[in-house]
């Protein structure tokens, strides 16, 4: 029995060695390094409304990667907001559609979370958002983030991110106050964006 | 013209012996309409060609005519189950000969009640919901079994059903128009084949208001407004908005903003 356990021994060794070995010819094969960052070109977005004016709600990117891109819906020096309605259109051939994250301005002073809805479509999303009763209406100064868009590289290619203004669309391009009177904001035409996904 | 006057000596083409039948004959294995059959005693005549069936609902006036070939029954279809029906048979022979009527014989078709139809599942399409709106015509997809072509659903009072589709036997479309002042909540279904088996399913659907509330014929951030204007108010408060009370449970909540998520995004066929 004990001959037979040091002969058993023994070969675990060989075996353990020779594994070794074979680590050592694979972490030096080619002398390179697997962690090297492999050089991409990020997405870009381009706005159309370069020099938005007051009441203007724009499309602006808020951050690229080289398979994300981060599109925010701003609205610029507008006030007696409470429900902001629209839908967009993006070339769904190269891009998705991922997530939204509620920007900071309906947000502002509210003791209960506005109310958003994001439909998504196959080439486009419509949504709405409002705040609620007790919050009353909030102002935009300068600009600021009403709602922000996550997309993702689909395939390279480009095409433009939009308000929908066209007459199959569903969703009234809009900002609401608090007594449901329309306020004077522009959606445009003019005011998405190109997108190039390389 | 081949028709001859039928003849009337031992040449002459004769009916043998006719009967009439009442009976059910399952046409599939869904249903069958009313029908009769008919049988007689076969002709000897070397030269017989076959037999016409004659018939109509008042004795001695005979309205239809249908040839059967050379064959000793038949079963008529596709009668009315509220009529009696009246038929005699000619024999005519390959020379164009045709007999005098049989007697006549009469009866009423009875209704075969196939298995009655079930209900499993019922959607509104353009929202794919259990909710329906008050107001407009809207369109639904009825799932279960045992539907026959013809089939009615009803949703109840002042819910008018127009014509059904039929998809196999297994889904029903329909198009319903909601008046404006239908009873809100939960509605029973009831499918009626047309051999009268009937099924049902208890709030099959929800009936609320229209999620449309602006009325422009689009569930957009507009009506969106009237619902955060009204919002967690009841009916006793000011800023309540029955109009914005989807459910008319007398608060505005988020079973409100939740029927109204189904619809947000519709531009409505018929406005309400």
């Amino acid at each position: 029995m004990k001959s037979t356990r040091y002969w058993l021994t023994a070969r675990g060794a060989g075996i353990l060695m020779g594994l070794a070995i074979s680590a050592l010819i694979w972490s030096c094969k080619g002398g390179g390094n697997d962690n090297s960052p492999v050089p991409c070109t990020t997405i870009t977005f381009d706005a159309a409304d370069a020099a938005p004016a007051a009441g203007d709600v724009f499309l602006s990117a808020t951050g690229s990667t080289c398979s994300t891109v981060n599109v925010s819906v701003v609205i610029n020096n507008l006030s007696g907001i409470f429900t902001v309605g629209f839908d967009l259109t993006f070339p769904s051939s190269v891009l998705q559609y991922d997530s939204y994250t509620v920007g900071p301005l309906l947000q502002k002073s509210s003791t209960i979370a506005p109310i958003v809805l994001v439909t998504p479509l196959s080439s486009g999303l419509q949504v709405a958002m409002t705040r609620l009763l007790t919050d009353g209406p909030v102002a935009a100064t300068n600009n600021e983030v009403l709602i922000t868009f996550q997309f993702s590289k689909k395939s390279a290619g480009t095409g433009m991110i939009d308000f929908n203004s066209s007459s199959s669309s569903t969703v009234t391009e809009e900002v609401l106050d608090e007594n449901g009177q329309t306020r004077p904001a522009s959606f445009g035409p003019g005011h998405g964006g190109s997108v190039v996904v390389p | 013209m081949m028709r001859r006057e039928p003849r009337t000596r031992s040449k002459a083409v004769s009916v043998a012996g006719f009967a009439l039948l009442l009976c059910l004959v399952l046409a599939g294995p869904v249903w069958a309409a009313t029908t009769i059959q008919l049988s007689w005693s076969p002709n000897t005549e070397p030269d017989l060609a076959g037999y016409r069936l004659r018939y109509g609902t008042s004795s001695g006036t005979y309205t239809q005519t249908l040839d059967v070939g050379r064959v000793t029954s038949s079963t008529i279809s596709g009668l009315d189950s509220n009529l009696t029906y009246y038929f005699v048979l000619h024999a005519f022979d390959t020379s164009g000969n045709v007999s005098l009527p049989s007697n006549e014989a009469s009866g009423k078709p009875k209704v075969v009640v196939g298995p009655a139809p079930t209900v499993s599942s019922v959607v509104e399409v353009a929202s794919n919901s259990s909710y329906i709106m008050q107001s407009g015509r809207h369109t639904l997809r009825i799932v279960g079994t045992n539907f026959q072509s013809g089939a009615v659903a009803g949703l109840g009072a002042d819910a008018t059903a127009g014509a059904t589709s039929l998809s196999g036997s297994t889904q029903l479309t329909l198009t319903v128009d909601i008046a404006a002042t239908a009873a809100l909540g939960p509605r029973t279904l009831t499918v009626t084949n047309p051999d009268t088996g009937s099924g049902s399913k208890a709030s099959a659907l929800t009936l609320v208001r229209t999620a449309d509330i602006n009325r422009d014929c689009m569930v957009d951030g507009a009506d969106l407004n009237s619902i955060g204007r009204a919002w967690a108010t009841t009916s006793s408060n000011p800023a309540y908005n029955s109009a914005a009370d989807l459910d008319a449970d007398g608060s505005v909540d988020g079973s409100d903003v939740a029927i109204f998520a189904e619809f947000f995004g519709l531009k409505l066929a018929v406005c309400p």
